[in-house]
């Protein structure tokens, strides 16, 4: 062909910068992506008493997406505390609830924290992972607390989303686990074998054309070329030498 | 060849025929004897001869045309005929298939026909065993045909153009359409690609309780679903083979036909060739993709979804354009582009043989028909031979065993490659032309030379030139010469025999005169004839 398209880039650092800088757009757009879909859950508010009560909200996507990291937020509020009273928080237990099924206990935040008017709110950031079983869940938080005018423990509920019913998990393919095959059985694989071979070299009998007698052709030269460093070594040509001295002494002799 | 100077037209007719012949593609070997000549072309490496004979008579030069050794032609129905072979055998003797597996392992029937669940063997021959036998024979004869069409076109060519180039009128090569080349190759493709399918489909044909342990090895999978699998994954495998490597045949294709003839390639380039070329090369595929369903339907693909008929036409479109595309960055990137295709898909099948154990055998199978995308690509080296041969035609492409290739690589003389024809014809017309106006210069006759040419030579042509002066006064040119013969044998039509003698003499008369490499026989015989002649002229004044 005359005329082909040429296609070679001309600079290759340039097209190296495009190229990282379409990589670089590929993966923010998938971060954002990731973050862009946040649903805030209604406050919740729990009271002891008029003197001391707190709201509960918590922050996730409502689609997750399997077997990666999903981030998820609560903040206690203490907005309705007055001056001299607190609350404290001893446990923060967050489970999945499914359709069907029990719930499964998946983390447990067991630091005591305390709220009061100053330390106005508190944020616990948890990374959860979607159920692998499930296609549907919501999350129950259940917290328990007391405060400093009611010491006893008291079991509070909050959910999320809340108000709608579910958090869909994203399946995307398969589960990504390499699980190579066992190579079978010997019998077969031997026959298998066979007939791949038969097959290949049927397929490649042009090359063995012109290979076989290259090579015959090859082998030859250097036959030859052999032969000739043999006939041209030193040993062998200070032998002749020798025994042509001999013959002309010899002939010296006879005359 | 141009710097011998042709002399007697049937010389120049045989010149101009060898030529013309070789403009086609063909390589070209000459006969020639005094008044008969033969010009063989032979323009495939199978053994196919377009035999010229020109015949010079009194009115100047017959030419006749015949196709020879069509016969070779039909070598190509071989592997038709050994799977309709084995098709019947199915037929009328199914537990033959059994017997065989139960001796050596591997179901012979189910090897070359495609393999079915065993338990359906029965049911099977009855469903499909016609419309093998009803396809096969199709698309064998749709094959032949092409290229026997193909060769009688390019004869009623020649045989129709010749006239009008001996007598010096302009004209231009014609070829049949490439299609019919691209068909009649198609063949070679098609048996790659089915002995491809025989290795992929190998396992599913071994006897059953061999079938059985290969299953348990990969998670129990049912054989029902390692066949869909497979039969899925091999679609990919024969639709991107297939595509890329139709291009590789069309490619070589229009670049041998290029070679041929330069001023249509430029007109191709007008025509905006780029685009017209993907074009062809789309419609081809989809051709020959139509041709390779029609094949492994009734064998390895009977359990074939009208989606991934859709999915394999596509595939193999898109395939072919690619490798068209990448043809024109270099050749060989077809051959690695395959087998990227052949490692990539394998790390895509380990993937989803996670969740499903049916991929297994793909995933085994693809790495080893990599090295058959290796073993395909050493073909190019072979072509480098054929080019050094002078061979640029590229219908052994893909053969599985390309016979008539090696012989054409085994004779170890070259041959002159069609390369430069061109060069040649234009040189043939301006002789052509240089000779028009030389047939009204005064003749000069070059003593010397016709003295080398034998004792009586001369004397010979002191003979004739008294002869010629009884006939015209004045000077004598080329033109006038055949004129004056004419009235010549006109004036003496009465006496037969003597008649016949001057044309005779006046034969040896023409080669003394424009013959270099001319040597005279029978000299003195031919001066006594021309003598008689004398006097008989002389007697009728």
């Amino acid at each position: 062909m005359e005329k082909r398209a040429k296609m070679k880039l001309k600079k290759p650092i340039i097209s190296l910068l495009l190229l990282s800088a379409l990589v670089f757009t590929i993966m923010t757009i998938n971060h954002s992506n990731g973050q862009s879909s946040v649903y805030t859950s209604p406050t919740y508010r729990f009271e002891f008493d008029t003197h001391t009560n707190f709201t509960v909200v918590s922050r996730a996507p409502l689609s997750w997406k399997e077997n990666t990291n999903v981030n998820f937020n609560i903040t206690f509020g203490a907005n309705n505390i007055e001056s001299g009273y607190n609350i404290t928080i001893s446990y923060v237990d967050i489970t999945y609830v499914y359709p069907d099924n029990e719930t499964e206990a998946r983390y447990l935040h067991d630091k005591d924290f305390v709220l009061n008017e100053t330390n106005k709110i508190y944020n616990i950031n948890t990374t959860l992972i979607a159920p692998t079983d499930y296609n549907l869940f919501n999350i129950s938080i259940e917290i328990i607390a007391h405060s400093s005018s009611y010491s006893e423990d008291t079991l509070f509920k909050a959910y999320f989303p809340g108000d709608k019913s579910y958090i869909q998990v994203e399946r995307e393919g398969v589960n990504p686990v390499i699980k190579l095959p066992g190579f079978p059985d010997p019998q077969t694989f031997i026959r298998w074998i066979i007939i791949f071979l038969a097959t290949f070299a049927v397929m490649i009998t042009p090359a063995l054309f012109i290979g076989v007698p290259k090579t015959i052709e090859l082998s030859k030269a250097a036959y030859k070329g052999i032969k000739k460093s043999i006939k041209n070594a030193p040993e062998r040509k200070e032998a002749k030498r020798l025994k042509k001295l001999e013959n002309e002494t010899k002939k010296e002799e006879g005359d | 060849m141009s710097s011998k100077k042709p002399t007697t037209p049937l010389d120049r007719s045989l010149q101009k025929m060898d030529v013309l012949m070789r403009s086609f593609g063909m390589r070209t070997r000459l006969f020639k004897s005094q008044s008969r000549a033969v010009v063989k072309g032979t323009r495939k490496i199978y053994p196919y001869e377009l035999n010229a004979t020109l015949v010079e008579t009194a009115r100047g030069v017959g030419i006749r045309i015949r196709l020879e050794k069509l016969w070779y032609s039909f070598l190509k129905l071989i592997p038709f005929f050994v799977i309709i072979l084995f098709s019947i055998l199915q037929a009328t003797i199914p537990s033959a298939g059994v017997t065989i597996a139960n001796a050596t392992g591997v179901n012979l029937f189910l090897l070359l026909l495609g393999p079915v669940k065993q338990e359906n063997l029965g049911s099977w021959i009855s469903t499909h065993g016609i419309g093998i036998w009803i396809s096969l024979p199709i698309i064998a004869a749709l094959i032949i045909g092409a290229e026997i069409l193909e060769r009688v076109i390019r004869s009623r060519y020649i045989q129709d153009r010749m006239p009008k180039f001996l007598s010096g009128a302009e004209w231009n090569i014609s070829e049949p359409p490439i299609i019919l080349d691209l068909i009649s190759s198609a063949n070679n493709l098609l048996w790659v690609l089915y002995a491809i399918l025989i290795v992929i489909f190998a396992p599913m044909s071994f006897h059953e309780d061999i079938l059985n342990q290969f299953t348990t090895v990969y998670d129990n999978v049912s054989i029902d679903s390692l066949l869909n699998t497979t039969t899925m994954i091999s679609v990919f495998d024969i639709a991107i083979m297939g595509g890329m490597m139709f291009a590789v045949l069309y490619q070589s294709y229009v670049k041998f036909r290029g070679n041929l003839d330069r001023n249509q390639f430029r007109t191709d380039i007008r025509f905006e060739s780029n685009v017209r070329q993907l074009a062809q090369a789309a419609f081809g595929a989809t051709m020959f993709s139509t041709i390779m369903l029609a094949t492994f339907y009734f064998t390895f693909w009977s359990r074939i979804t009208i989606i991934q008929v859709i999915i394999f036409y596509t595939v193999t479109i898109i395939s072919s354009l690619i490798g068209v595309w990448l043809y024109w960055q270099k050749e060989s990137y077809i051959f690695i582009a395959m087998a990227i295709w052949f490692l990539l898909s394998v790390a895509v099948m380990v993937f989803l043989n996670a969740n499903d154990p049916s991929f297994s055998w793909m995933i085994i199978c693809h790495l080893f028909l990599i090295l058959m995308s290796i073993g395909l690509s050493l073909n190019r080296y072979f072509e480098k031979l054929m080019v050094e041969k002078g061979i640029l035609e590229p219908s052994w492409y893909f053969n599985l065993f390309p016979l008539f290739a090696y012989i054409a690589a085994i004779k170890r003389r070259r041959i002159r490659p069609a390369k430069g024809v061109e060069k040649e014809l234009e040189e043939i017309l301006e002789e052509d032309l240089k000779d028009k106006v030389k047939i009204k210069e005064p003749l000069v006759i070059d003593i010397k030379k016709i003295k080398n040419k034998g004792t009586e030579a001369l004397k010979i042509l002191e003979v004739y030139q008294k002869i010629l002066s009884l006939v015209v006064k004045g000077e004598i040119n080329i033109g006038i010469l055949v004129d004056i013969n004419e009235v010549v044998l006109d004036m003496i039509k009465e006496n037969k025999q003597i008649q016949k003698e001057t044309e005779q003499v006046f034969s040896v008369i023409d080669s003394l005169l424009w013959d270099d490499d001319y040597k005279l026989k029978d000299g003195k015989k031919i001066l006594k004839s021309i003598e008689n002649i004398y006097d008989e002229l002389m007697k009728r004044r």
